[in-house]
């Protein structure tokens, strides 16, 4: 039975439930319209804060076990340091709406409410160890997206919401089939009951003499579905066209919130309910996802004139490279302890929601002067928007990959981990898809800073201040973890201990 | 010297740099920015200097060594902050040192962006020196990427021509390097349980820490990683087609350091690393392939040289020139043997040699095909002609350039390239006949070095639809500060010249150690 402790320990969500309610009150009551996105603001800093302050206590604690709500949660140090970096990218998206959002979406209350229905869900996803709460918490993240998305009921948003809604609902199908075969197979939904079937004998119920590829099979499915949130192949086709419709807010929230969420589900999968003897079979598929992801994200950013379907093609490219990190979590290293490649997973899902969300949120305050989305249209703001520019450039440089920055450290993780596990090709695809990478981001840079001579200057703009104080502060992590990784790889290292 | 004397030479430059791109104009403060970069770079100079000179050669080794343990404690590996100097980079610091100051003099007449012309420049002085300090390989690879943000940015802005094509060439290119890079240093971690550059010579093949023996990835699939990578940056035919692009298009003093600094950074990569690291990896790769090195050496002396001779830029020339003479470095780099025999420490002590001695020759001819450029506003040989009798001084130096790059006895081209001739003949027959026929790029060298000077500098005086024709007469000579930095690089060469003992005695002992260590 749930006692006063797991409300506690449940505290963030119930949090932002609570939340939930209080900003639809809310807007009945209060007619000025920011209200609705500072509420979310109040009530996300409550909620990061309880988390924040639980992955401290438990880290202090070195206490690696967490604890378990009846089988179906469990609240340690993983779950809680993805949930917190949840928590606070959902914080900042916000905090970034209150001037930001556009004025027709601001009109509407209820799009607050969804999104925090939606980050409860991510949230709740990052510590599920049960398959059909899984399922429910991954329901409960996509189905107010699609009422976010068509919110704007303009008619390419409405498009752009049903391409999403079915899109989510066959990968939810092919979520539930994965479920199905593993359930058929081990006879039970909770993560540690089917991490222990014995794969040696027999099938329990069914399928006699298969078990370990049905289970497999099924794993697969699961991860195929979940491909649907991380945005990588085979699911990834709704990807472009929905992040450069929605409103840009959503396509930030997209490309960084939901990512984790989806990457620390499929983590949970793959290292608590499968079994270890199992995870150089899944490493091949894992292999190929990247590859595909990697290269198909890449080539097809190279052309494209919108910035926000450039970064869509980029994020996609990015999942990739995570997924090199998990490709090359070590067949043995579970026992051995050595976790060298689901560190380097973690931290690159870290440095990438750092940089990633100072990077886009940078692109919505500057386009926001410049009403436009169209690249071309960037010259010259490196003289007009000096600062945020700057910070742009920063992210970008950490996007591609150069030393100095975290997204270098992150990359340098990755592409050692794979090269540790016999998995030389992928490191080699990887490293020359970032080359490849160079000529958009730095297209991007060029037309900001160098071509700014030739437009005539207009007027010199200032960035909306809540935007730039976060953004700041993302630009500053960028530097000094790619400086000084170590204070950022010290927490990860001590968060995926557990995952043994 | 005090300890920290070298981190401070690496990161004075990038955080003065910083600072001024920040700082020098605001409402409470105006800094003379020029000034203070001379000043910046002057205090830079010095201390490459005062270092060269108390390198202790009676103890030899690694000195003036910074150490900060784990910069990064990952799982997979560990990277330490290492940075020292021996034999084989001291001269170059010093060269960094030297060419860095006189391009801050080559640059005193920019007035695009100030600010954040001369943040780059220092930013990049200080980036190379650290490649070449770094005794970790990781912290190599940093600096090594590090250094393309400052470039991309100092060509494609105040560049001339296709800038932006050119800078975006020289980006991918050298990204490819440095991704090849990345690869052949994790592989090497893998295979030797370090990146600190003197715990590979140590323990070599013994060294084998990781258990993780199936790993095997083969030695010389991490020797041609890294050639390749190093090949690129060189540039070695058929990855040298980025070179001229963006010298022809760069300022000058980018192209000062480019040519004199950067393509260095390749050259010393293969002596530190292909050839130091791998004596003690696997000798046998290159002292089986050396034959095949000498000819791809030999046929990139002669292939540059004669794409050389057909160009009408000076500075396109001067740059096609480059490729040449790093012809020559992978010559010399053919010579190593497993056995230290006497062919094997001349030829490598001649192609660290020619590193400095290119570095100062190339740099005095960029800058004064820059000062020429300045005054005519054109670079095509056929516009120019009869300078002489307005640029007596510039052509003088020239002329002393141009011999030092043709090799003529007394100055320093002709010390490195009899070493790495002599020491590549020793050899044995394939050696040999590559030398002979990279000997006739000498006489090539001459013919388009003189036939060049002959056409722009002396020759009749412009007349007609020449653009030069009509500024004839307001052409002026060097000033005070621009003949200072054109003395400081013409001592340089004529001393190495006359007495090579002063740069060789300290490479002698860096090479050496290669066999002894």
């Amino acid at each position: 039975m749930i006692n006063l402790n797991d409300i506690l320990l449940l505290s963030p969500e119930i949090t932002l439930i609570i939340g939930t309610f209080v900003v639809i009150i809310a807007d009945l009551f209060f007619p000025k319209k920011s209200y609705s996105a500072i509420f979310t603001s109040i009530f996300l800093i409550i909620s990061s804060i309880l988390s924040i302050a639980m992955v401290a206590n438990l880290i202090s604690y070195n206490d690696s076990s967490g604890l378990s709500i009846i089988n179906v949660l469990s609240i340690d140090k993983y779950s809680l340091f993805l949930k917190s970096l949840i928590l606070v990218s959902g914080l900042s998206i916000s905090v970034c709406g209150i001037n930001l959002l556009s004025e027709e979406l601001k009109s509407k209350g209820e799009f607050w409410a969804l999104f925090l229905i939606s980050i409860t869900g991510m949230s709740l996803l990052t510590s599920v160890t049960e398959m059909i709460t899984a399922w429910v918490a991954l329901e409960l993240t996509s189905l107010p997206v699609i009422g976010m998305l068509a919110l704007n009921q303009r008619k390419h948003s409405l498009e752009v919401s049903l391409k999403y809604l079915i899109l989510s609902a066959t990968s939810s199908a092919i979520i539930l089939m994965g479920i199905a075969y593993i359930y058929g197979v081990s006879g039970s939904t909770f993560f540690n009951e089917i991490s222990t079937i014995d794969t040696s004998l027999s099938g329990k119920y069914l399928f006699k003499d298969s078990t370990n590829i049905l289970l497999l099979f099924g794993a697969l499915l699961l991860v195929s579905g979940a491909s649907f949130k991380i945005a990588s192949f085979p699911f990834f086709s709704w990807v472009p066209d929905v992040y450069q419709g929605a409103p840009t807010i959503v396509t930030i929230y997209l490309s960084v919130v939901s990512k984790i969420a989806g990457f620390s589900i499929i983590i949970r999968i793959l290292f608590d309910a499968i079994n270890s003897s199992m995870v150089s079979e899944w490493a091949i598929y894992l292999s190929i996802m990247a590859a595909v992801s990697m290269t198909f994200g890449n080539v097809m950013a190279l052309r494209q004139s919108n910035i926000k379907r450039l970064f869509a093609y980029s994020t996609i490219a990015h999942a990739g490279y995570i997924l090199v990190g998990l490709a090359s979590s070590e067949p043995d290293g579970l026992n051995s302890g050595n976790l060298a490649g689901i560190q380097s997973t973690v931290f690159y899902l870290a440095a990438y929601a750092i940089t990633n969300l100072t990077a886009f949120l940078s692109i919505l305050s500057i386009s926001r002067e410049i009403n436009s989305f169209e690249i071309e249209e960037f010259k010259g703001v490196g003289t007009r928007i000096r600062y945020q520019s700057i910070i742009l450039a920063i992210s970008l440089i950490s996007l591609l990959g150069i030393p100095a920055t975290i997204g270098f450290m992150g990359k340098a993780f990755i592409f050692t981990s794979a090269i540790s596990n016999n998995l030389m090709w992928l490191a080699l695809v990887g490293i020359l898809n970032s080359v490849i990478s160079a000529y958009y981001y730095i297209r991007i840079i060029r037309l900001m800073f160098i071509d700014s001579s030739e437009v005539q200057s207009s007027k010199t703009a200032n960035s909306d201040l809540n935007t730039r104080i976060i953004t700041s502060f993302g630009a500053v992590l960028i530097i000094v973890l790619g400086l000084a990784p170590v204070m950022l790889l010290g927490i990860v290292e001590d968060v995926v201990n557990l995952l043994q | 010297m005090p300890g920290g004397i070298l981190s401070f030479l690496i990161f004075f430059p990038i955080i003065s740099g910083i600072l001024i791109g920040i700082f020098s104009e605001n409402k409470f403060l105006k800094i003379n920015i020029k000034k203070t970069s001379l000043l910046i770079t002057g205090i830079q100079l010095i201390l490459s200097i005062l270092i060269y000179f108390s390198y202790d050669k009676t103890i030899g080794g690694f000195q003036f060594i910074d150490y900060f343990d784990s910069w990064i404690p990952f799982e997979a590996f560990t990277a330490r902050y290492i940075v020292g100097i021996d034999g084989l980079s001291a001269p170059l610091v010093l060269l960094t040192g030297i060419l860095g100051f006189c391009s801050v003099i080559a640059s005193m007449n920019i007035q695009l962006r100030q600010k954040e012309y001369f943040m780059w420049l220092l930013v990049l002085q200080g980036v190379v020196t650290g490649v070449f300090a770094s005794l970790d390989l990781l912290l190599l690879f940093v600096f090594w990427e590090a250094e393309l943000i400052p470039m991309y940015f100092l060509i494609s802005i105040w560049g001339s021509g296709r800038a932006h094509y050119s800078a975006m060439k020289f980006l991918i290119f050298t990204l490819t390097s440095g991704a090849l890079l990345l690869i052949g240093i994790i592989s090497l971690y893998f295979s030797t349980g370090t990146f600190v550059m003197f715990d590979i010579t140590e323990l070599g093949l013994s060294g084998i820490v990781n258990s993780n023996l199936s790993l095997a990835i083969p030695a010389i699939f991490i020797f041609f990683i890294f050639f390749i990578g190093f090949a690129i940056k060189l540039p070695l035919f058929p990855v040298h087609s980025w070179l001229p692009d963006a010298h022809t298009d760069a300022p000058t003093a980018v192209s000062i350091m480019l040519a004199g600094v950067l393509l260095k950074m390749g050259g010393y990569g293969l002596l530190r690393i292909n050839v130091d690291l791998f004596h003690y990896i696997d000798p046998s790769i290159l002292t089986d392939l050396g034959p095949y090195f000498a000819i791809i050496g030999a046929f990139s002396v002669i292939y540059g040289a004669i794409l050389t001779i057909q160009q009408t830029d000076l500075k396109r020339l001067i740059a096609f020139s480059s490729v040449s003479h790093m012809g020559y470095v992978i010559l010399g780099f053919s010579s190593y043997s497993a056995f230290a025999s006497v062919g094997s420490t001349e030829g490598l002590g001649g192609t660290a040699l020619q590193l400095f001695t290119h570095g100062t020759i190339t740099g005095l001819a960029f800058l004064l095909v820059g000062l020429t450029y300045e005054r005519t506003h054109t670079r095509y040989i056929p516009h120019l002609g009869g300078l002489v009798n307005k640029m007596p001084l510039i052509t003088t130096f020239f002329v002393i350039a141009g011999f030092a790059s043709l090799g003529l006895p007394g100055l320093s081209g002709f010390v490195a390239e009899l070493m790495i001739f002599v020491g590549t003949f020793k050899m044995g027959s394939l050696y040999a006949v590559s030398t002979i026929v990279a000997v006739f790029g000498v006489v090539l060298a001459a013919g388009y070095t003189l036939w060049m000077i002959q056409r722009a500098y002396f020759g009749k005086e412009v007349k007609g639809d020449s653009p030069v024709a009509k500024i004839f007469d307001q052409l002026t000579d060097l000033n005070k500060l621009e003949l200072l930095s054109v003395v400081i690089l013409t001592i340089t060469i004529v001393v190495v010249g006359i007495y090579p003992s002063i740069i060789t005695d300290v490479l002698d002992i860096g090479v050496g150690e290669i066999f002894t260590r």
